[in-house]
């Protein structure tokens, strides 16, 4: 599979940088496809490699001791994984999962050590994905904290219709999965969505979760 | 059109809980195997995804804006 520089182009590190840096950038890019339900990366297992998303997307999740599940981010075309364990010498404390098939573009620990040194820009564009990531990692900690389930879930559902109107592709996503995404279970996830459907926040139709009033989960999801 | 849960069939190894938890009639038990078919008293609950040991049962939902 060829790298493409069009391709490239769209990843988070390498935004704003000129066609000729691309290019040389690009030699020490790899492709990989990976079908969907695929373990990109294990926790705590080493892989020396950044991954930046091409298309499709996976989900970033942690494991307790008795097997829950909780899902940090969904990782869209454009974003990076394995960003920790690149820049540190621990392994990822995090998992990652394709939901759909993916194309990956890879980077090299040693190779990025390269780039950063003779692209100053790719270094700018990684402290601003880092802190962007730092403030989501925030926002994530003050919510588990601060707001019920309701509340909570009113958020995933801003941010995944926020995913659908950007016309990312599958914004399809189960109960198990809300329910990993916001740190509780399934059961509560049903019951919560049924509230927000008696709030005339949303609508379900077979399977279809229809927004009815976005103003209505903004309230519901302000800290 | 109506959508009903997703079943991999390679996953399922026809233990039937998600025949006995559906309270929609949607699962239908065959020998060592089961088959989803189109209810229109399925409501997409979930539970059937919830009981089944496999992971063979997924519903996904569709986020719609207004």
């Amino acid at each position: 599979m060829t790298v493409k520089i069009e391709l490239l182009k769209t990843a988070c590190y390498f935004t704003k940088l000129d066609e000729a840096s691309l290019q040389a950038v690009s030699r020490f890019i790899f492709a990989k496809q990976v079908p969907v339900g695929e373990v990109v990366l294990w926790e705590g297992e080493e892989d020396e490699a950044i991954y930046f998303v091409i298309s499709g997307q996976l989900k970033l999740f942690a494991t307790s001791a008795e097997g829950r599940e909780f899902i940090v981010r969904i990782v869209y075309g454009g974003d990076s994984i394995n960003d920790d364990a690149t820049f540190e010498i621990e392994p990822s404390k995090l998992s990652a999962m394709t939901l759909s098939p993916v194309v990956l573009y890879g980077l090299r620990k040693p190779d990025l050590a390269r780039i950063l040194r003779d692209y100053p820009l790719v270094s700018l564009n990684i402290a601003q994905v880092l802190s962007a990531r730092q403030r989501y990692l925030v926002q994530l900690a003050t919510e588990l904290v601060f707001k019920n389930v309701t509340g909570r879930l009113a958020r995933l559902l801003l941010e995944r219709e926020k995913q659908a109107l950007s016309g990312a592709e599958n914004v399809r996503v189960t109960q198990q999965e809300m329910a990993a995404m916001i740190g509780t279970v399934r059961e509560i996830v049903s019951r919560s969505l049924r509230e927000l459907e008696a709030m005339g926040a949303i609508s379900m139709k077979n399977n279809q979760i229809i927004i009815t009033s976005r103003e209505r989960l903004l309230e519901l999801s302000r800290p | 059109m109506k959508v009903m849960p997703e079943l991999n069939v390679e996953l399922c190894d026809g233990c039937g809980l998600c025949v006995i938890a559906c309270h929609g009639g949607a699962i239908i038990q065959e020998d060592d195997r089961v088959r989803i078919e189109l209810s229109e008293d399925c409501d997409f609950c979930g539970v059937c995804e919830a009981v089944c040991p496999q992971q063979a049962i997924t519903c996904f939902y569709l986020i719609v804006p207004a």
